[in-house]
């Protein structure tokens, strides 16, 4: 196909009406591949449907009451025995995952596990060698408990139980349009960034610029969002209440939950006396 | 059995490192292509079985202490190969949370416990297989070949250093007791009461899970075929892998409780004492203290395990000896399975490429 | 129902998007919006729900004048609001709370409904637009036609004399579009006003007996 021919189709410039012979240069996309990635990550884990069976069995406001005062014993806990219990316990929990599961709850911890390792580190230098130990475990306990929650509690039903505990109306719905701008941001930048990689055939020297790009443009759509959002809300005559219906009846198994909070309360009490 | 950091020289631990590196290489490589998910469960409960087991010390007239391995029986269950990264992991638990085994002398710990034991095991179990109709028979005796073997390997490591490696005094820089001493004190105490042990715990579990739970292993491939078609009736509804093992679990269970029968057994297993117990051990009961601490014990690295000698008194008072043995034994069970459904996610990645 | 006399729209920065508009809608009628991109649909639907006023002339609602002042009212603003749905083109825009059944709760609560009549608005709902299993779940987390379908039932819970939509059928698969196409005979039947913008004639012809074409933010022609 050359030129010539192309004038038979007088519609298309001569370019556009023949094959394009094209090697590309080599190019690095690592990194918005890697952009990429985490976006998406972090748009699955809002976006995540109800798997079955919640972290303990117990109906969401209990789950989450009960996983919200063990995280706060185990921060009070000056007795290491509480952390080593409650560790033992949660590993146990944590056992029982699939594979997939597992590694899914334990990333998170794992890394905030080895960044409060790096941040305690200085602390032996300066006598005090027990930090170094006590404090990423109690990091490691506590965000394993959260992390159990979070994987296996869709984030709408957490916020809704928030609601059960007296949270006031405004909390629960920031926290929800919170999560839903994440979502919606997540999605827009996904998509920017899936539109800058197919059209990056070439070589693309200022990625950092192209990321800043992505982000503008989910900024700009977010601001429409926010504006298109409030008019919706007009529309359905929007008074400044918001409420939400109650997540999950309370079950006889959830009584359950509460003795074990008890006893590990009993447990905390009991260790704690005996530290000066 | 576990030898601690410093009682063999550097170089000894690296050899026996380097020896142990091929099977491991080939043991992965097997359980990598032959192990589907499920079975990643019961790798997990097989590590965990043989942390546990080694738990329960059992004392010697004279004040040591050994415990049984459950290499063999492992091995026999689902292949040497498994058996070896089911007892690394176990090893490893022990070593970096526990303080019991050291971080330098790992890979002489795995050559003896993870390779030495589960492999003679094995071939002496297949072996005996061919001649033999009872299978308990072959387990127990197997098992108790198994485990003393590796406790003459260990024994061989331990006595081979005082005549490698001695300072300008003639003092041992490492372990300072020959072969003559180091076989006859390990072996005395293995070829009857641990070896013993190893075989009682060996034939139990072998017995327990061809009773309770044949899908554990293959080795019961004959047995499970019958009640096949019951589980694919009760397939139904997904089964999970964790609850078709519920026995070996309850069985993980009662060794947990029960581990604290651990604690009754004081003194220290021989080869094992710390820098400050070694200058009055005796080379016989009635020969004379050795007297001094050999240098690379004394000056030599010492890893600080979080839960050191399966103990919280320094770091957590208020909680007694056998409530912290019990936790320990939990979270190293449950570590134990954790790191070996973990360890599947490697191997799918390893699949999939 | 809906009377538009001489309306202009234009925007602060001083495009004209609706001029000299005349229109009127009876009750039960529907109407389809038809024209090129930027002819002043979506605008137009934006003023007939309140959220714009006319630069000039009126727009009169059963009679009612609407412009800002008498929607400062907020008694007023919330009765005419309940009267006139809107189905926005955007539907991320249109759903914002954590659950989809909060989401039509959402309408009748502000409605000060008590909380049986709003459980059953939800329960109906949900079953006319075939989206129970969705329930519980995070509108956020929904595909395109079920965050459609969820918007139209929000709407529709707050049982509004008229329905405005802003292109419903984009984005839906032919298999969805033929159930909203009976959905919305049904709304038809029951005298409902319907308003919709579309570019689909077919879905035009056969839902709406009026079609309003516009240019250039003008009404070319009314074909009845």
């Amino acid at each position: 196909m050359n030129s010539t021919e192309s004038t038979e189709n007088p519609q298309l410039p001569a370019w556009l009406d023949s094959d394009e012979r094209y090697e590309p240069p080599r190019d690095r996309d690592a990194f918005v591949r890697r952009s990429a990635a985490t976006i998406s990550a972090v748009l699955s884990q809002v976006r995540r449907a109800p798997v079955a069976g919640s972290a303990f069995g117990l109906s969401t406001p209990v789950e989450t009451f009960c996983v919200f005062a063990l995280v706060l014993l185990v921060a009070a806990a000056q007795n290491f025995a509480f952390v080593e219990i409650l560790g033992a316990a949660t590993l146990v929990r944590v056992a029982f995952l699939s594979p997939r599961r597992l590694a899914d709850v334990l990333t998170a911890p794992f890394q905030a596990f080895l960044f409060s390792l790096l941040i305690t580190a200085p602390a032996t230098f300066f006598g005090q060698p027990r930090a170094f130990v006590v404090v990423p475990c109690k990091t490691l306990v506590a965000t394993t408990l959260i992390a159990l929650l979070a994987r296996s509690t869709p984030w709408n039903q957490l916020s809704a139980s928030f609601k059960t505990f007296g949270a006031p109306d405004l909390f629960v719905f920031t926290f929800d349009l919170a999560l839903k701008y994440v979502a919606l941001l997540a999605e827009i930048a996904l998509q920017t960034l899936d539109a800058v990689r197919l059209r990056s055939v070439g070589r693309n020297r200022r990625k950092g610029a192209t990321l800043g790009g992505v982000v503008g443009v989910a900024f700009l759509k977010a601001q429409d969002a926010v504006e298109e959002q409030f008019d919706a809300m007009t529309c359905r005559g929007f008074s400044g209440e918001y409420r939400r219906f109650p997540v999950g009846v309370f079950r006889p198994v959830d009584a359950l939950g509460v003795v074990a909070l008890v006893v590990f309360a009993a447990i905390f009490f009991y260790l704690e006396s005996f530290v000066r | 059995m576990h030898i601690p950091d410093n009682y063999l020289s550097v170089s000894t631990c690296v050899v026996l490192t380097a020896a142990t590196v091929p099977v491991w290489r080939r043991s992965i490589k097997k359980v990598v292509r032959d192990f589907p998910q499920e079975r990643f469960s019961a790798l997990g409960v097989a590590a965990a079985c043989s942390f546990l087991a080694m738990m329960f010390n059992i004392p010697l007239p004279g004040g040591t202490t050994g415990h049984a391995v459950g290499g063999t029986v492992l091995a026999i269950l689902l292949g040497p190969e498994a058996a070896c990264v089911a007892l690394t992991i176990a090893l490893a638990i022990q070593a970096l949370l526990f303080g019991d085994g050291g971080i330098i002398a790992f890979g002489a710990n795995c050559f003896n416990l993870a390779f030495v034991c589960p492999f003679v095991g094995y071939y002496v179990y297949r072996a005996m297989k061919r001649f033999s109709k009872n299978a308990l028979v072959a387990v127990a005796v197997s098992s108790y070949v198994g485990l003393n073997v590796a406790a003459l390997t260990t024994a061989v490591q331990f006595g081979v250093q005082p005549s490698l490696f001695t300072d300008a005094n003639g003092q041992a820089l490492y372990c300072p007791y020959g072969l003559s001493v180091a076989i006859p004190a390990m072996m005395v105490g293995h070829l009857t009461v641990f070896g013993l042990a190893e075989a009682i715990f060996s034939v139990a579990v072998f017995a327990f899970i061809r009773k309770s739970a044949p899908r554990f292993s293959p080795e019961f491939a004959d047995l499970t075929s019958e009640t096949a078609d019951a589980d694919t009736a009760n397939a139904q509804a997904p089964q999970t892998s964790d609850s078709r093992f519920l026995p070996v679990y309850l069985m993980l269970a009662l060794l947990i409780v029960l581990s604290p029968l651990g604690l009754l057994a004081e003194g220290t297993a021989w080869g094992e004492w710390g820098a400050d117990e070694i200058a009055a051990t005796q080379a016989a009961d009635d020969g004379p203290e050795l007297g001094y601490t050999p240098s690379g014990l004394a000056d030599g690295f010492a890893w600080n395990a979080p839960v050191p000698d399966y103990s919280l008194a320094e770091t957590a008072p208020g909680l007694p000896d056998w409530a912290a043995y019990v936790l320990s034994a939990i979270i190293g069970t449950a570590l134990s399975v954790v790191l070996a459904k973990l360890s599947y996610l490697f191997v799918a990645a390893k699949r999939s490429a | 129902m809906i009377e538009l006399k001489n309306v202009s729209f234009a925007y602060p920065d001083g495009v004209r998007a609706l001029q000299e508009l005349d229109l009127t809608v009876e009750r039960g009628a529907s109407v389809a919006l038809l024209g090129p991109n930027g002819c002043g649909k979506t605008t137009l639907l934006r003023l007939l729900n309140g959220l714009i006023f006319p630069s000039s002339g009126e727009y009169r609602f059963d009679g009612e004048l609407i412009d800002r002042p008498t929607l400062k009212d907020a008694t007023f603003s919330k009765r005419f609001h309940r009267r006139v749905g809107y189905v926005f083109q955007n539907v991320d825009a249109q759903l914002f709370c954590g659950s989809v059944e909060d989401e039509i709760a959402f309408g009748p609560r502000q409605m000060g409904l008590d909380e049986a009549e709003i459980s059953r608005r939800v329960d109906d709902c949900l079953a006319l637009l075939r989206i129970e299993p969705l329930r519980r779940r995070a509108p956020y987390a929904l595909s395109g036609g079920e965050k459609r379908r969820v918007a139209f039932a929000c709407v529709l819970a707050l049982n509004p004399d008229a329905l405005t939509m802003d292109e419903p059928l984009a984005g839906l698969d032919v298999e969805t579009q033929r159930r909203l196409l009976d959905f919305l005979a049904g709304l038809r039947r029951a005298k409902k006003t319907l308003i919709f913008a579309t570019h689909n004639e077919n879905f035009a012809a056969e839902i709406a007996e009026i079609r309003v074409r516009m240019e250039a933010g003008r009404i070319v022609a009314v074909e009845r």
